[in-house]
């Protein structure tokens, strides 16, 4: 008897642990839209776009870290970094504020960053930035090196995020600052290929990071009320489901995503906001240009 | 003048291929690729080629290829590399070897500059392509002014930081307009 139930237990575990679904990775997940900060507006959705999108993680098998407003911050995202299981993918997601910074401000070097919970304070009449608590990609970088992880995936819905995709190797067709009825439409494949074998010939180095930025560098990103997102969350969201397998193997792709993110968002944000003659509205995402591209998603769980 | 005997009705002949060749190729190219500090994985790629020949046994070539990549297949950390079309032009040299046997020989090396297009990033990069490759003629194939041939092709790939390198199996029409038979 004491055997039977001994083979029995072993079989339970056996089938328990046969049926658990494999974690593909893990997914760091941020929105702050209440930063508490005079000075500093408020947002709407982010909060609702971090609960939103750790849903999608979870569902899709990710060990998710989840944090909004006041947890939202650099020293959550990098504990949970270390937690990572670092053979896996792990993504970061973000959204909020972006921030570009065109001269030294506070002891804080020029470029983009992303501003997490507790960026800056203000103590009186000006606001006074906290370099410590935000977040350039870099930032992203030099821990993941220092943990060793090297699948790396950023997805930033701020504005300015395309100041995050540093494309050295590659040429982007979707300028920075994507405006058509100002004349700045697509590049064009003639303009591109004058520009690619400069990259070539002076590109040195190695992208660890694989970023999806809402925006372009010199564009705002935005929210909706219509969607309770970001606009750009909101087609990511979409996309995660079968609408964004476009070769229809089953798999949901970085590049997959990015394209059918991009497409929705000029088909339906574009061309609504063009029509109300909002045209500082208009604006596309943007990918780094890595050689590798990973399973974001199965098409169909 | 290359004098080569092309057995046709048990008589022997001599054929003369002409000093200028026009090629049509197609290949399958089962590749590997990867990228510094990551997996290698295999990938395959299709490619067509237009190429113009000059010179009898030792001669220079130039050449335009258009292809299309599909995506490696994926590692276990759940990435792979990512398909892209591709277009380029290229010069080359090659090597033609008519041994009295029943296949012709000829060796061949080009270096393209390429364009490839990510149609799903909107991306474009610029690579290099060196291809050494092995090309043979069955006599039972070669006519006067038409010829079908076999190759081997070890393509490589340099993009910036990302290398595939493998076997190609290409068929090609060699077409020679000024080639002559003479009767031995």
């Amino acid at each position: 008897m004491k055997h039977l139930l001994a083979i029995t237990s072993l079989c339970l575990c056996l089938a328990c642990a046969c049926s658990m679904p494999e974690i593909k990775g893990t997914a760091i997940v941020l929105g702050v839209s209440l930063y508490n900060i005079t000075g500093v507006t408020n947002l709407t959705y982010c909060d609702d776009d971090a609960r939103d999108i750790a849903k999608l993680f979870a569902d899709q098998g990710y060990r998710v870290y989840s944090y909004t407003d006041s947890d939202a911050t650099r020293a959550n995202l990098e504990h949970a970094l270390e937690l990572a299981d670092k053979t896996r993918p792990v993504v970061v997601y973000y959204s909020g504020h972006g921030l570009k910074l065109y001269s030294s401000t506070d002891g804080v070097a020029p470029g983009f960053y992303m501003l997490p919970y507790g960026f800056a304070e203000n103590p009186g009449t000006s606001l006074v930035l906290h370099r410590e608590n935000m977040l350039a990609i870099k930032d992203i970088e030099i821990k993941a090196r220092e943990l060793s992880i090297k699948h790396c995936i950023v997805i930033a819905d701020c504005c300015y995020s395309g100041g995050f995709v540093d494309n050295m190797q590659g040429v982007s067709a979707i300028p920075g600052d994507y405006d058509p009825v100002l004349g700045k439409d697509l590049i064009t494949y003639a303009e591109l290929m004058g520009t690619a074998p400069g990259r070539f010939f002076t590109y040195s180095g190695n992208s660890l990071l694989i970023v999806l930025a809402a925006s372009g560098s010199e564009e705002m990103s935005f929210e909706s009320g219509a969607y309770e997102n970001g606009v750009f969350t909101e087609y990511f969201l979409s996309g995660a489901s079968t609408n964004a397998d476009s070769d229809r193997d089953g798999y949901i792709t970085t590049s997959e995503i990015y394209l059918y993110v991009a497409q929705c968002m000029n088909k339906y944000w574009n061309s609504t906001t063009q029509s109300q003659s909002n045209t500082e509205q208009i604006y596309l995402p943007h990918i780094s240009d890595n050689a590798r591209e990973y399973i974001l998603f199965e098409a169909n769980p | 003048m290359i004098c080569v005997p092309v057995s046709v009705s048990s008589q022997e002949f001599l054929y003369e291929p002409g000093i200028v060749s026009l090629s049509i190729a197609g290949s399958a190219l089962p590749l590997v690729s990867f990228e510094t500090e990551y997996a290698l994985l295999s990938q395959f790629m299709v490619e067509g080629e237009l190429g113009i020949h000059i010179g009898n046994n030792v001669g220079g070539s130039i050449a335009a290829h258009a292809g299309l990549a599909l995506p490696s297949l994926p590692a276990r950390e759940l990435y792979r590399y990512k398909g892209f079309e591709y277009y380029g032009a290229g010069i080359g040299v090659f090597l033609r070897q008519y041994p009295l046997s029943a296949w012709y020989f000829e060796y061949s090396l080009q270096a393209f500059a390429d364009f490839s297009w990510q149609p799903e990033t909107l991306m474009m990069y610029f690579f290099i392509s060196l291809v050494p490759e092995i090309i043979c003629t069955p006599k039972m194939l070669n006519w006067e002014t038409l010829s079908f041939q076999g190759a081997l092709r070890f393509p490589i790939h340099f993009h910036e930081n990302f290398y595939s390198f493998g076997i190609g199996f290409t068929v090609r029409l060699l077409i020679t307009p000024f080639a002559k038979v003479k009767l031995l």
